[in-house]
This record gives C-alpha cells, structure tokens and sequence, in this order.
C-alpha cells in the first residue's frame, strides 16, 4: 500500500436510496429507508442486529428484489417499480462476511476470476501487492488466515473494477488484535480505490473510526446520518446517543439562552423553549475534590462504585437528590466508593425536547 | 426459470411409473378386485410381513451384539471383525441365496459330500421360508450394525460412568443407559432391513419362497392379463409406504436423541474377561456364515468352472452389458440429481419440497414394480421404447436417483450461498455462476452420487430381468438363469466379477455414515 499504486476504478457515483421499503412475511425489514452514500466516500450502516442494515445491503447489491423504492447508483437507476439491474450488471463489489472466497480457485484464480475479459493477468500480482497479499498467489483459501482471505475478498472485489463496495460486518471475523490493523489497511485501501463504499457494522468503535459518513439505523429506518463527530457529539435523539456510547440523560428545561439541569446552568440556545433533556458523555462530567477551578457550576456528589479498565475508570456518583450519574476519567489518580467529590460539565451537551427523547435503554 | 422446468419434468418422469400403475388397476378394476380379493393375497400379505418380520429380528439380535463388541470392548481385532462384519452388505441377496442353495440345497454340495460315505440322500430342506430366512438375515444384518455400532461410538461415556458410579452393573449399565440411546439407529436400521426384505426378489426366487416379488413376476410371466400382477404390485407399494412413514417417525426421534456435538473422551474399552472366547466365537460364526462360506462356494464353483468348460466370452460380455447399463444409469441420475439438489438446497419452497418427494417415488418401489409399471407404459403409450436398453436405463433412473440426489444436495450444503452471490456480483450472469462456481464445488457430492448408483445399479435382477432387450444379458441375470436351471458353476464367475465390481460400494456406504 505504500506505493500508493490505487485501482482505477471507474468514476465512482454516489449509491442513493429513496423511499426504499423490503418485507419478510409479516415483518418489514426495510422501512421507507432513505440514505445517500456520496461518491468516493466511506459510509458506515449502523445499527443493532436485526435492525435491517444486511437487508439494505442485499438491496443495493441486487440480491433482494424491494417492495418499494428506489436505488440510484451515479446518474444509474439499479431498481425502482419499473427497472431492476441484475447484480452482475450492477458493478457493486461485496465483501461478505464470512469473505465467500471460491474454495476450489487459489489466490490468484479468485482474482483473475473477477477480472474484465481484456484486462491483462498482471493485475491480479497489481491488486494483490495492494492489498499486501504479494507472494501467495497459489495459496487456497483455507489455507489463509482470517485477515489474509479478507485482503484477498477485497483485492477480488476490486479487480471487477466496481463503482461502488459493500462490506458486510467485514472486520467481525477476525481476532481483536487484528482487527484494528485491518481497520486502518481497509479504509486506506478503500480510499485508494477511489469506489463509493459503504459498510455494515453493529460495533459503534468501528463505524466511529473507520467512516467518513455514519448512518445509524435502528428497525429498518435511517435515525440519523453525520460524520462521526455529529453522531457522537451531537446525537439527533436519545437512542442515537445510547447506542453509540453511554450517555448521561438528565431532565432539564430550556429557558432563554440557557438550559437549566441538575449539573448546573449551560449557556445554549437549542431552539425552542421549555421541558427538555440534556444528553451528557460521561467523559464529559468532570470530577474534583474540590469545587471545580473558574467558576464552573460544580455539585456534590458521592462515588458509589467504580469499574476500572487500566487506562481509564468510569465513577458512579451518587449526586445529593438521589440521582446516579456516570463519568469517565483517566485511570489516575484512582477513586474509591465512598469517596465525596465534586462534579461539572465540562465539554459538549446535547438538548433535545422533552418528546424527542425516544425510550431508550434503561439507565 | 429453467431449473425449475427441468425440476418439474423430472418429478413428472420419475411418477410416471406408479401413475402408470394406478391407470392399468383402475382401468379394470374388477378383474384386479376379483384376482386381489381373496384368501390367497391375505396369506401373501402374512408370507411377507411375517419374511420381513423374522429377517428383522434375527438381523437385530445379530448387529446389536456385534456392534458393541467391536465398538466398545477389547475384543482381539476388533477393527478387522468390524470391517468383516460390514462386508456382507455388498453381496447382492441372490448371489448368497445362489451359494446357499448350491452348497445346501436339494442338490447341493454338502449332499454330494455325505452321499458317498454316509449314504445319505436327502437333506433337510433349505427352501423355502427357512432358506429366504437365513439369507436375507445374513446379508441385511449390516444395515443395522453400521448405524448401532456409529450410535455407540457417538455416546457420551459419561454417562455410563455416571451409572456405573451410582453402583450399577456392568449389565444393568447396557440395560438401562446404552440401549434405550441405541434404540433410534435400531429402529431406523430395522426398516432398512423389512424394506430391503420386501424389496427384495433375487433371494425369495431362488429359494422358491412365494413373498410378493415372487408372485408378481409369477403372474406376470405366466398369464396374459396382467392386471393381476399390477394389483398386488400395489398392494406391495402400500406396505412399503407403511414401513416409510415408520423411517420417518425414527428419523424425526433420531435428532431428539443425537447426543450434545464437541470433542468427547473416548470410552474406555470394557473388559470381555471370560467372555472373550464366547465373543470371539460368536463373530466367527456370523463371518463365517455371511462372508467365508458363500466366497468359499463362489471359489469352489469357479474352479469347477475351470475344470469344465468356461464361457469367458458370455461372462465377458455380460460384463460388458452391466457396466454399459449401470455406467448410463449412473451418468443419467448424476446429471438429473444437479437441478433437483439445487432447487432443493438454495431455493426452499413448496415446489422445491413437492420436486424432491415426487423424485423420491423410487424409493417406495421395489425394482419388480417399477419395471411392470414400465412394461405397462411401454406397451399401451410408447411401444417403440418396449424392450429397449433407454427403458431399463429410465428404470434404473426411477430407482436409483434418490441415491444420487442425496449425494448431490450433501455437496451442495455445503458450499455457501454468498460465494454465488460473489460472483453474481463480479459480473457473470447466473447460469456462468452455476457452470464456474456452483458446478465445480458440487462436483465431488455429484460424483459420488452417480459412483453410488452405479454400485448399486450393476446388482439390480429383477428390473433387468424383465425390462432387458431380448438376448441382454447382465452378470445379475447370468447368475439368476444358471442358478434357476441348476447349472450351478456357471454361475460362479459372473458372481466372483460382480462383487469384484461393486465391492469398493461398501467404503462409500460407509464413508457416507
């Protein structure tokens, strides 16, 4: 990959899908699904198990006929109630899951097999190299670890020259250690490759760092599309927020320029006025021996219990009203249950009208 | 959709036969209520449950014991005795009753030995009941002993020792843990053997036992009109489907009682002690009976073949006939086996469902039955195809394309769907995803298949007996004529190259265990 040496793919387009809609039986998988991949972009589908993102996958690449809707792929209509491209027409690469390699081709013959007719056959050594896969072309793929059949499913879905690359949960398979490597390669490779892509993930740590795009899906709909940093930092409802991460939700009410809540007074307009909820990232809370430096609004609290993971520790703070609420702190110096301490906001809130707040996981 | 046009014209094709059948009944259906409905038919029907019924028993009280000493005590060669003990399955039940009857029999070779000494002129008489008896246990008992001794391997030891730790025998142990576990490969090799039984018509023909095979063919031969032979014909196909719906019910108990999957502990050979001797005797006796016996006669008769005067040419081309027959048959179901397993396999659905059990129908119909339907279908609608080598190859096909179906879908099971998908999304339509991906990984499912049914073809009697193009003669058919005339060394040779041709059967039957 260090030789930057990329895939000409075609130009790529972006993938848009309006109003699409996918039923099993009685259950709707898909519903009414908008979502918009833009060209030569990462896009991350995420969402818990079950919520449909495999689906709208399916859908895209062709390999499930929707009830309603449109998918548009450049200035291309894949399918709509009067057109559907076969996916072999579609020109959608796919990573599967489980990687789907041809166990009866070795390295060499799974890429060659993708390859156009007139490509020469020194591209599948070209692919290989940028997939770091040089040097094993004749190996099968069960005798490839799981990152290296990976590198080879990706290195095959780019040989097709495709305008676009779906990945299915393409990281889930492989040892944790390995994971974040191929994290970084895939994203870089992608990129390289210049393809609209979009992947599927239930793991937030992997859409949050690999994608320039993140769609969070929840019960076949879109809840909410941003860069990493909107969806994490700015959660457009009270499930986003707790999907992505733990969130801190207290009640509060929007007054004018202010919100008003149990941690204290923020200066913010969110836009409307009265009963409201602020969603707080625990590493957001700030805690103290003492009353918080520079006048930040600081309130007592006790720590209640602690669970420590190394390189940081998540309090649990009993505030004097009863209510418990998290932080996230560096893993020194240590706290300890039973200790009296202060706690502030200190970073970025979220305000959501009272009725935004979507019913979510417990606290 | 092509795969589902040639989905539905095989399923068609392979009903045609019992359509056929259920046409010839109805349409004089007096005639055959006149010749079924009478006492004789209730004592067919006895004559073959009561056959099916003895074979099983026996064939039980036989595997059973065999299977747990060579699974799990420290029986000396336990290994051998267990291969030994499965062999028997490749010798085709007429070519036992052929040794038997030769060595045996009336006019037997035991007599000819005690003649001359002892004086003696006749012996207790083997046909019969007692001759079909003896074979068909003889020979079917490894139906039962490869599921029972695979069932006793697969045990959880634990929960012997947990028995055994509660103070139980030895004994008590086998009572009261192991073989109410066993008790589901029992079952399902037991119907193996009562349909093998009432399948079968090589072993009753030749022991002159009049079982259903019997009279058909009897009737079927002797007069002109044969609804008679159609009628009983059915009557044999709705005790089949009674002993069917049997299997299924011990299949479906087979799953509840399959033990936990995961690495497991080997048990622990158990100690014979006394009993080693006893066992080792016991083992002997069925080996000696079911394997050493009938291959001593089949050499004893070839070199008396040799003395005489041997029709290598007859033998040769009776040969020649078998692998041309069996060889077509199995090319047939390998190729009608692909769509079938892929319509089944990757798309589930009533019609795939409907496919599937209307290409099973074979496997309901003793050969006897498939081929008089032919015969029926032959001459009423298509006379041109009546004695042809194509209608005994599309008897075969009736008979034996489940054999190859199963083969198919097992290969097909396993290749994941998301591998055609990949290559659907790499550009190639779906038929180059069948020709470059799907074809080549259910390549080895599909081979085995048709080697399946080529093993299993090249035995088939009663098919060719009746179906052959006049003067078509196979090793099955040589072999039943030289034993029907008495002429017992002819039909050794043929007998010694059949089983030299099918035995290597046994390894794929049990590497399909």
């Amino acid at each position: 990959m260090e030789n930057g040496r990329s895939t000409p793919a075609s130009t790529p387009g972006g993938i848009s899908c309006r109003g699409l809609s996918k039923r099993f039986g009685d259950v709707l998988a898909v519903a009414d699904l908008d979502l918009e991949a833009q060209a030569g972009q990462i896009t991350a589908l995420l969402g818990p198990s079950g919520c449909g993102k495999t689906t709208t996958l399916r859908l895209i690449s062709g390999f499930e006929h929707p009830a309603a809707g449109v998918i548009g792929l450049g200035d291309r209509i894949l399918s709509s109630n009067r057109t559907f491209v076969p996916p072999e027409r579609r020109r959608i690469g796919l990573v599967f899951q489980d990687y789907a390699l041809f166990p009866h081709h070795d390295v060499a013959g799974n890429v060659a097999y993708a390859l156009p007719a007139d490509s020469p056959r020194s591209r599948v050594g070209d692919l290989l190299e940028l997939v770091g896969l040089a040097g094993v072309e004749d190996r099968f793929p069960h005798e490839l670890s799981g990152g290296q059949q990976q590198r080879v499913a990706l290195a095959r879905a780019l040989a097709a020259e495709p305008e676009a690359i779906l990945l299915d949960e393409p990281f889930s398979n492989l040892d944790a250690s390995l994971r974040d490597r191929m994290r970084r390669e895939v994203r870089q490779i992608l990129l390289e490759s210049g393809a609209t892509s979009i992947f599927v993930t239930h793991d937030q740590e992997e859409a949050l760092s690999i994608a320039d795009r993140v769609a969070v899906m929840r019960e076949g709909r879109i809840e909410q599309v941003g860069t990493p940093e909107e969806v994490y930092g700015r959660p457009a409802t009270r499930w986003v927020a707790e999907f992505l991460g733990e969130a801190v939700v207290l009640p509060a009410t929007v007054g004018d320029g202010s919100v008003e809540c149990e941690l204290g007074s923020v200066s913010q307009s969110p836009g409307f006025l009265g009963p409201a909820e602020v969603i707080i990232r625990p590493e957001s809370i700030a805690i103290g021996a003492s009353p918080a430096p520079g006048g930040l609004d600081s309130h007592a609290g006790t720590v209640i219990a602690r669970d420590f993971y190394g390189h940081d520790q998540l309090l649990h703070v009993e505030l004097e009203s009863g209510r418990r609420i998290r932080c996230r702190r560096a893993g020194f110096p240590a706290w300890h249950p039973g200790d009296r301490v202060q706690v502030w906001i200190e970073g970025p809130l979220t305000v959501l009208r009272a009725s935004e707040a979507a019913p979510g996981r417990a606290q | 959709m092509p795969l589902a046009l040639a989905g539905a014209v095989l399923a068609t094709a392979m009903v045609l036969p019992l359509a056929y059948l259920l046409i010839t009944v109805a349409d004089s259906a007096d005639t055959a209520v006149d010749t079924v409905a009478n006492s004789r038919t209730i004592r067919l029907v006895a004559r073959s449950t009561g056959l099916a019924l003895a074979v099983t028993a026996t064939a039980i009280l036989i595997a059973v014991p065999l299977a747990w000493l060579t699974a799990r005590t420290d029986l000396p060669g336990r290994r051998v005795w267990a291969v030994a003990a499965a062999l028997p399955l490749v010798i085709p039940s007429y070519i036992g009753a052929y040794a038997y009857l030769s060595a045996l029999g009336p006019a037997g070779l035991l007599r000819d030995a005690l003649q001359e000494p002892f004086g003696i002129e006749r012996l207790p008489d083997i046909t019969g009941f007692a001759g079909a008896w003896l074979v068909l246990t003889l020979f079917t008992y490894p139906l039962v002993f490869l599921p029972v001794r695979s069932a006793l391997r697969g045990l959880d030891p634990q929960l012997e020792e947990a028995s055994l730790g509660l103070g139980r025998s030895q004994w008590r142990t086998f009572r009261s843990v192991v073989l109410p576990q066993l008790v589901p490969a029992i079952g399902a090799g037991a119907v193996l053997v009562a349909l093998y039984t009432l399948h079968d018509f090589g072993a009753v023909s030749i022991m002159r036992f009049d079982s259903f095979t019997r009279e058909i063919y009897t009737l079927y031969r002797a007069s002109f009109d044969r609804t008679g032979a159609a009628a009983l014909a059915l009557i044999l196909v709705a005790l089949m489907l009674v002993l069917l719906w049997l299997e299924a019910r011990a299949r479906g108990g087979f799953a509840l009682h399959r033990s936990t999957p995961g690495a497991k502990r080997p048990a622990r050979p158990i100690r014979l002690g006394a009993w080693r001797v006893p066992s080792l005797i016991f083992c002997a006796l069925v080996c000696g009976l079911a394997l050493v016996l009938p291959a001593g006669v089949l050499v004893y008769w070839s070199f008396q073949s040799f003395a005489g005067s041997t029709d290598w040419a007859g033998t040769l081309d009776a040969a020649g006939s078998s692998l041309l027959v069996s060889g077509l048959a199995a090319a047939a179901a390998a190729v009608c086996a692909i769509p079938i397993a892929i319509l089944s396999v990757r798309f589930p659905g009533r019609f795939a469902r409907l496919t599937e059990r209307f290409s099973y129908t074979g496997y309901a119909l003793p050969g006897i039955v498939v081929a008089l339907a032919l015969v029926f279908f032959a001459t009423r609608a298509a006379p041109a195809v009546y004695q042809t080598l194509g209608l005994l190859v599309f008897a075969f096909l009736v008979l034996f394309l489940p054999l190859a179906i199963g083969s198919s879908r097992a290969g097909l099971q396993q290749v994941s769907p998301r591998v055609e998908e990949a290559a659907r999304s790499l550009g190639r339509s779906p038929l180059a995803v069948v020709r470059t991906v799907t074809a080549p990984l259910m390549r080895s499912g599909v081979l085995a298949g048709g080697a399946l049914v080529f093993l299993t073809a090249i035995k088939e009697l009663p098919a060719t007996l009746i179906l052959a193009p006049i003067g078509f003669q196979t090793l099955a058919t040589e072999i039943w004529n030289a034993t029907n005339v008495g002429f017992f060394e002819r039909g050794a040779i043929p007998s010694l190259v059949l089983l030299a041709i099918s035995a290597p059967s046994l390894y794929l039957l049990i590497g399909r265990e």
